[in-house]
């Protein structure tokens, strides 16, 4: 029983992994880290990021009312343009009537 | 988590060191980090790969390792047990990959497995060491081939040394079972 067990011990002995050293694991774990880290302060102030953008985007959108200018009803707007029509009937002509 | 071939000096100088370090990653310190990860890579690397057989699968279950300890380090109330608890994530994350893994149909070819050469022998290890549910092969890997102790693997595995006990008799009269089955051999 005992000598099976030592063969067993052994035959798993053998088949241990052998580990390379890599360089690279360290940079890879740290480059994780900050990785993770930066993601994880992005997300901490991601709401108050978009609270600012539509802070200022109803902030704009609040300039753009006051200082537009107020809306004219149909009537108002006909008149209007019938009184800039141009009186065209009077105006000299362009074109040289003896050609 | 005594490692082999150092004076008690060595280690106690060692551990200072290691307490040291853990204090200054809590305050996000990068060069205690590297330090953590140097002193702790190899091992945890061999230890996923004798469970996962995939040494990218293990270098990858190794980076979570140390970026989950470094997250929650604040849990750690012992600086000296930062060990432990490094091992013991790495041997939670290899358990969560085994269990994940779909079960592998694949025959296991019958032939000469120990008159072959000793890469033939490793690769059917390999294959019958698969064969294995994830508890029998953890304890078997921790005990046979990281030569834990009990006590050791029970800390690890976060289960009374008992149960180690049982796991390692069933684990071994498997893996006897699969040996036989697979090279015709009744000598294991």
């Amino acid at each position: 029983m005992n000598e099976e067990r030592d063969f067993l011990s052994d035959l798993l002995r053998d088949a241990s992994v052998e580990v390379e050293e890599s360089s690279e694991f360290n940079d890879r774990v740290i480059r994780r880290w900050k990785l993770e880290q930066h993601r994880k302060k992005m997300m901490y102030w991601a709401p108050t990021m978009a609270g600012a953008i539509v802070a200022g985007v109803g902030f704009l959108a609040m300039l753009q009312i006051m200082t537009a200018q107020p809306i004219q009803s149909p009537a108002e707007l006909e008149s209007q343009t019938a009184e800039l029509e141009l009186p065209t009937q009077n105006l000299p002509s362009l074109v040289d009537d003896a050609s | 988590m005594v490692q082999n071939g150092q004076t008690a000096a060595e280690r106690a100088e060692i551990r200072e060191n290691q307490v040291n370090w853990v204090l200054r990653v809590r305050r996000g310190d990068e060069a205690a980090m590297d330090a953590l990860v140097s002193m702790h890579r190899q091992r945890l690397i061999r230890v996923a790969s004798n469970v996962l057989r995939d040494r990218h699968e293990a270098e990858d279950v190794a980076q979570e390792s140390f970026l989950k300890a470094f997250r929650e380090i604040r849990k750690l109330r012992d600086d000296r047990a930062f060990s432990g608890y490094i091992y013991r994530i790495c041997v939670r994350l290899c358990m969560d990959r085994l269990r994940s893994r779909k079960p592998t149909s694949e025959m296991i070819e019958h032939g000469d497995g120990t008159s072959g050469s000793k890469v033939e022998t490793k690769v059917l290890v390999e294959r019958l060491l698969q064969e294995l549910t994830p508890d029998l092969r953890m304890t078997l890997v921790l005990r046979e081939m990281e030569e834990l102790s009990y006590d050791e693997v029970a800390e690890l595995m976060q289960v009374p040394v008992g149960t180690v006990r049982s796991r390692l008799h069933a684990a071994r009269n498997r893996f006897r079972e699969l040996w036989i089955d697979s090279t015709g051999e009744a000598h294991l």
